[in-house]
């Protein structure tokens, strides 16, 4: 895939080119997806709107007056998606304590939600499916350790008596047959790093 | 930016200055940030499992089980065929000794009844006309014919 530089993005936008905003959404929304991934909890519904919230606000701001450094679009698009994170959990927060009836009647959309909620346990299978397949027990203590507990690599290749290699390796592969699992449970590359 | 930042950064270890750098740095470069997007589904994968139960990620190994299981086979499979084998061999060795115990004249002659070679040839006549006119019941055959030979094989002297 071509990449194509911010500074080009933003010119050719402001030209009034269409193209250009197609593939600026190509290029930012698996960044996007990623950053609002980690700051939305798991809630596929509010996680696709605020990427797409985000993507438009750049568009627009492109169209118009533009940003003050054209190369470094994608730390704007970066900044406007957190702050777009931050103020939906104000929003949150607030209607925690205010009963708001029209967040309450509010329908998030539903398809998004459910397939994103698809995507979770289709992960969560693929993990189980990994889980079994893995030959030793120190493999999976190891999984557990640095994705469910947190540890640092150095304590967990302590504890388990292993090297930094063998840690890394033992990694990599779970990792490798975890993306085959998903491939082989019908998930094509672009499934597999999209929520849709 | 590598795996190690990629970890860093999904287990929330780096600071806000590198995250908003790493951010950055994903959204700029959509091949990149598919890599960390499927270290986020891993992780969140995994937690998802572990939400019920972690006894997933403690239990032992399965190993054993199929390991004893493949073990259990190739113990029947080498005892079904070794006692194929002794059968074979032990019919070979009946037969062997068969030819060396008996003559040609023997072994192609006409088979022998048991009674005939043990010598039972004072075997009683059974009443056979009471016997075969009634049925097969053996409460048939009179008491006192058979009790009368067996007498007299047992008071005859031992050879």
């Amino acid at each position: 895939m071509d990449f194509v530089p911010g500074g080009e993005l933003s010119r050719r936008i402001r030209e009034g080119d269409v193209t250009a905003e197609t593939e600026l959404i190509r290029q930012f929304e698996p960044g996007l997806r990623v950053l609002l991934r980690r700051r939305t909890g798991g809630d596929h519904g509010l996680l696709q709107d605020l990427v797409q919230e985000t993507l438009l606000v750049v568009i627009q701001r492109l169209r118009g007056a533009g940003i003050d450094d054209p190369g470094k679009l994608a730390a704007f698009a970066a900044q406007t998606a957190r702050n777009l994170a931050i103020a939906s959990l104000r929003k949150a927060e607030r209607q925690k304590t205010d009963v708001d009836s029209d967040a309450t009647d509010r329908n998030p959309d539903p398809a998004a939600s459910v397939d994103g909620r698809a995507s979770d346990i289709e992960a969560a299978l693929a993990v189980r499916a990994l889980l079994r397949e893995l030959p030793q027990p120190r493999d999976r203590l190891m999984l557990k350790r640095f994705y469910l507990d947190d540890h640092d690599k150095e304590l967990i290749c302590q504890e388990l008596d292993l090297s930094e290699a063998a840690f890394n390796q033992a990694l990599s592969r779970a990792r490798r047959r975890f993306r085959q699992i998903l491939e082989e449970r019908g998930f094509s590359k672009r499934d597999l790093l999209s929520d849709r | 930016m590598n795996q190690a930042q990629i970890e860093q950064y999904v287990s929330g270890k780096l600071g806000a200055r590198e995250a908003d750098e790493f951010e950055a740095y994903c959204v700029a470069n959509p091949e990149f940030a598919k890599q960390v997007e499927f270290e986020q589904r891993l992780r969140d994968g995994i937690r998802e499992v572990a939400q019920g139960s972690t006894a997933e990620f403690v239990r032992a190994s399965a190993e054993p089980r199929w390991k004893f299981a493949a073990a259990a086979s190739v113990v029947l499979a080498v005892g079904a065929l070794s006692w194929t084998w002794w059968q074979h061999q032990s019919n070979k060795l009946g037969r062997a000794l068969m030819a060396a115990v008996s003559t040609d004249a023997q072994r192609n002659g006409p088979s022998l009844r048991l009674a005939q070679v043990r010598g039972a040839e004072s075997v009683p006549s059974l009443a056979s006309a009471s016997y075969a006119s009634k049925s097969s019941d053996c409460s048939t055959v009179p008491r006192s014919t058979t009790s009368r030979w067996i007498a007299s094989r047992t008071s005859a002297p031992a050879r």
